[in-house]
């Protein structure tokens, strides 16, 4: 709903309203250098949102739901590989809140990744799979914490999405990794995702 | 046929510290490596499990799929699915050749899940890249490109993600 602020106008955010502006900027442009799930700019948003601070209140619970949504989408139906997820659609909305989405992601990883770490695990594919300009810095800290825990799965995850974003940080967590890593398998994947983000 | 492929989650079918030994943990069975639609598992067949032999098979599920995965690939022998009622189906690939290539394994029971379980548990328990092999992404993008170069896969056959993600030069 456009209102006017006095000085320009802009799209109050309103949850209900999101959604519709999103799947206005659903197709792809093939001339942005991430095509893919463009519509989620960062640039993008900030210049359409009103001050966060007075819209606090009615995005939290809007999240939240978003969250359990989450949730449940991969408790029903764990990540493939190659396939697509409707978790992933799920993720998208709650990145359209900016910040507070990824912090919410991140509550929802750290949340679960003791008591239920496949689930953790399944978050971190999906934000393995979002643009590495989207998913940065804060998907680098989930990925931090999980290449460090006991759980296999939550490790292969975390390895999954730096071999997917690459980029000099994302070696030098591996690197760290691979002289931590306790697992055959896991240290030949690691080693050779290395060697790939290094070519 | 001497061998059928398919692919896994092979994490998870690690041993686990809380389980007994040789025990199959049981996110394996309904976290989606063995699931069945119609009471029919989709395999594809291969000669080996050399990686030249499981490359089509990467290609057909990978060209499938919407994103570009590393992707764990089990490989079984014919005579472990002794007793399982076997058929050839025209598989889901955008790769014509391949088609041909899919399997059903049908009418399965839990008696025939299990046995599918413990045989892909020995598989990625094995640590023998001939029995379970793991394709990293960059892997899974030559496969594609490769394909594509050759015009054995269309490149507008892919979905919308792979398509994008794959761009190839004019």
């Amino acid at each position: 709903m456009p209102i006017d602020t006095g000085n320009s106008t802009v799209v109050s955010y309103d949850w209900d309203s999101a959604i519709p502006w999103q799947k206005q900027h659903q197709d792809p442009d093939p001339t942005l250098a991430f095509p893919v799930r463009a519509y989620l700019l960062p640039t993008a948003w900030q210049l359409e949102r009103p001050n966060p601070s007075q819209h606090t209140e009615a995005r939290t619970p809007a999240l939240a739901a978003l969250g359990r949504d989450l949730l449940e989408s991969l408790d029903i139906l764990p990540i493939e590989d190659c396939c697509g997820h409707s978790a992933e659609r799920i993720m998208d909305e709650m990145l359209l809140a900016g910040d507070q989405g990824a912090k919410e992601i991140g509550t929802l990883y750290r949340g679960n990744v003791d008591g239920r770490p496949s689930l953790s695990a399944g978050i971190l594919r999906l934000v393995g799979r979002i643009e590495r300009g989207l998913a940065l810095p804060w998907g680098l800290e989930i990925v931090k914490d999980a290449i460090k825990r006991d759980d296999l799965e939550v490790r292969d995850a975390a390895v999954r999405a730096l071999e997917k974003w690459g980029g000099p940080l994302a070696l030098d967590i591996l690197r760290a990794a691979l002289t931590n890593e306790t697992v055959s398998w896991m240290r030949e994947y690691i080693r050779g995702v290395i060697t790939d983000l290094s070519a | 046929m001497q061998y059928v492929a398919r692919k896994v989650s092979k994490n998870k079918w690690i041993l686990r510290s809380y389980l007994g030994r040789d025990a199959i943990a049981a996110d394996a069975i309904t976290g989606g490596c063995i699931r069945t639609q119609s009471d029919a598992l989709s395999v594809w067949e291969c000669a080996s499990g050399q990686q030249d032999d499981v490359e089509p098979v990467v290609l057909a599920l990978a060209a499938a799929g919407s994103h570009l995965d590393t992707i764990d690939i089990v490989i079984l022998p014919k005579d472990e699915l002794e007793g399982l009622d076997v058929a050839r189906s025209e598989g889901n690939t955008p790769v014509q050749d391949l088609r041909p290539c899919h399997v059903d394994i049908q009418h399965l029971d839990t008696k025939g899940i299990c046995q599918l379980a413990r045989s892909i548990a020995a598989a990625v328990r094995s640590e023998n890249e001939l029995r379970c092999r793991r394709f990293r992404e960059s892997e899974v993008e030559r496969i594609l490109r490769d394909a594509i170069l050759t015009g054995r896969l269309n490149h507008e056959d892919l979905g919308e993600g792979l398509r994008n993600r794959l761009k190839m030069p004019l």
